[in-house]
C-alpha cells in the first residue's frame, strides 16, 4: 500500500516538476528561490499523501506552493520586493528575453497576493473558486486582487512597452469555469 | 483574443528561458524523508524526557565512553571510506563523545540510519543539536567531489538573509561550509541555525547543526546563541571518528538501520 502511493508520488512529481518550477518562478522571480520553493511544496505534499488520501495531488500541490511561496514572504520581510513605484527601464536586449524581463519586472511590482492571483487565475488558469481556496480568501477577494493586479501590470507595461499594455485591455471574463480540481497542462 | 489569454502568453514567454533543473524527485523525497525526521525529532524532545533519562542512563552504563578526538582533525585520505550510514545509536555515542567539555547530552532522539540528534546542555541554557552522516554521498547525479562543490559555494546557496557563509576545503581536499543565521525553519524568526557542513574526499558528508531552540520548528527560543560555537561545531564534524563510526556499532538499542 505505502509503496503503491510512493510510486503514485514519484510518477506526480516527475510529471508536474517542471510546470510547478515555472509557477513557482513566477511567483517569486529567481530560478534558484523558485527550486527551494517547489521543493519544499513537493516534499511537503509527499508528506501529508503518506499520511492521508488527496483526492486532487495537482490542486493540492498548486495550493501548497501559493501557501509556502505567501509564508516565505511573510517570514522574511527583509526580502520581502518593494512595489516599484516606476518600473525599471526596458532592458536593452531585444526579443523574447526583453519581453521576459519586462513582464517579470511588471509582476514585481505587484504584491505577493495580488500576485499569486495572477499567476493562479491567468498562468495556472484556475477558476476564482479555486484561486480563492489556494489563496485562503474569499472569491470577491480574488476577484478585487485580480482587477488591482490588471490594472497595475496594464500601468507598469504601459511605462516599458505600450503594445503590451494595449493587449491587457480588456477585462477578466466575467465567466468562470466550474471548481473541478487541476488540470494538466 | 482577450487580455486574458495575452496575459498568459506573456507569462508563458516569461518562463521559456528556464535554466535546466538543479534537482529533482530526488531532493523531493530527501526533504520529505527530512521533514519527517524533524517531526520525529520535534515530538520526542518534547515529550520523550524520561525515556532520554533512562536511555542516557542505559547508554552511560553500557561500556566506557570513548576518548574525544582532540585534534579534530580530518580524515584522512587513506581511511577506508564507509559504505553505509552508521545507526543512529552509532551516531548518538560517536556525538556525545565528541562534544566540548561543559556541554551535556541531555534528550536524544534516534532516528533513521546515520541521522540523530539530542538537547544539549551547558550553563546556559538548553539547545538541539542534530548530526547526519551521509556515506557516498551524491546529489543530482553527482558523485565525486568535484562534481559537488557548488553546493558547498557560499556564492550559489539561498540561505536566508543575514546568514553567514564561509567554505574552505582542507589539505586533505575535505570541502568545509559553515553557516550562521535564520533557522527558516517555519519558527519564530529569532530561532539561528550554526551547522557545519563537511564534505570528504571519499564522499562522507557529516552535517552538524545546533539550534538556539529545543524545538527548532516551533520554538521558543531557549537561549540567545546556540550551545555550540562554529569552531566546536567545525571539530565534531570534521572528527576521524565518523570515518569509523558504521564499522562498530554499539550494543545499545533502539538503532535503525537505513
Amino acid at each position: 500500500m505505502a509503496a503503491d502511493i510512493d510510486i503514485e508520488l514519484h510518477a506526480f512529481v516527475e510529471a508536474r516538476y517542471l510546470h510547478l518550477r515555472r509557477t513557482a518562478y513566477l511567483l517569486c522571480g529567481d530560478w534558484h528561490r523558485a527550486e527551494d520553493l517547489v521543493q519544499t511544496a513537493l516534499a511537503r505534499v509527499v508528506v501529508a499523501a503518506r499520511r492521508r488520501a488527496i483526492d486532487n495531488l495537482d490542486a493540492y500541490a498548486r495550493t501548497v506552493l501559493t501557501r509556502v511561496y505567501l509564508d516565505y514572504r511573510r517570514r522574511h520581510p527583509w526580502r520581502r520586493e518593494r512595489p516599484l513605484a516606476e518600473p525599471p527601464e526596458q532592458p536593452a536586449t531585444d526579443g523574447d528575453r526583453a519581453l521576459s524581463l519586462t513582464v517579470l519586472a511588471a509582476l514585481r511590482a505587484l504584491p505577493p497576493r495580488q500576485r499569486a492571483a495572477v499567476v493562479l487565475r491567468y498562468w495556472e488558469d484556475r477558476s476564482t473558486e479555486e484561486t480563492a481556496e489556494a489563496l485562503g480568501v474569499a472569491a470577491g477577494t480574488v476577484k478585487s486582487q485580480c482587477a488591482k493586479a490588471l490594472a497595475t501590470l496594464r500601468g507598469s507595461l504601459a511605462v516599458i512597452r505600450p503594445e503590451l499594455s494595449l493587449s491587457l485591455a480588456q477585462p477578466a471574463p466575467a465567466a468562470e469555469r466550474s471548481s473541478n480540481g487541476g488540470g494538466e497542462k | 483574443m482577450t487580455g486574458v489569454h495575452d496575459l498568459r502568453g506573456l507569462l508563458e514567454r516569461a518562463t521559456t528561458d528556464a535554466p535546466p533543473p538543479e534537482a529533482g524527485s530526488a531532493e523531493v523525497f530527501g526533504r520529505a524523508r527530512s521533514i519527517q525526521r524533524r517531526r520525529r525529532l520535534g515530538a520526542g524532545l518534547a515529550g520523550a524526557g524520561t525515556l532520554g533519562v533512562l536511555v542516557a542512563v542505559a547508554a552511560t552504563l553500557s561500556g566506557p565512553a570513548a576518548v574525544p578526538d582532540p585534534a579534530g582533525g580530518v580524515a584522512p585520505a587513506t581511511a577506508a571510506p564507509p559504505t553505509t550510514a552508521p545507526t543512529a545509536p552509532t551516531v548518538l555515542e560517536t556525538l556525545r563523545d565528541l562534544l566540548p567539555p561543559g556541554a551535556r547530552a541531555g534528550q536524544e532522539e534516534e532516528t533513521s540510519g546515520g541521522f540523530a540528534g539530542l538537547v544539549v546542555t551547558d550553563p546556559a541554557g538548553r539547545t538541539a543539536v542534530q548530526v547526519n552522516v551521509q556515506p557516498g554521498f551524491t546529489h543530482s547525479g553527482k558523485t565525486t567531489v568535484s562534481q559537488l562543490l557548488d553546493r558547498y559555494d557560499c556564492a550559489k546557496r539561498t540561505d536566508p538573509h543575514g546568514t553567514d557563509c564561509t567554505a574552505t576545503t582542507s589539505r586533505t581536499g575535505t570541502r568545509i561550509l559553515s553557516i550562521d543565521g535564520p533557522a527558516d525553519e517555519g519558527g519564530p524568526a529569532e530561532i539561528v541555525r550554526r551547522q557545519v557542513d563537511v564534505l570528504g574526499p571519499d564522499g562522507l558528508r557529516v552535517v552538524v547543526t545546533a539550534w538556539n531552540a529545543v524545538d527548532v520548528k516551533n520554538g521558543p527560543v531557549t537561549r540567545s546563541a546556540p550551545a555550540l560555537t562554529g569552531r566546536q561545531l567545525q571539530q565534531i564534524a570534521t572528527s576521524t571518528r565518523w570515518s569509523s563510526a558504521n564499522a562498530a556499532p554499539p550494543a545499545s538499542p533502539g538503532g535503525a538501520p537505513s
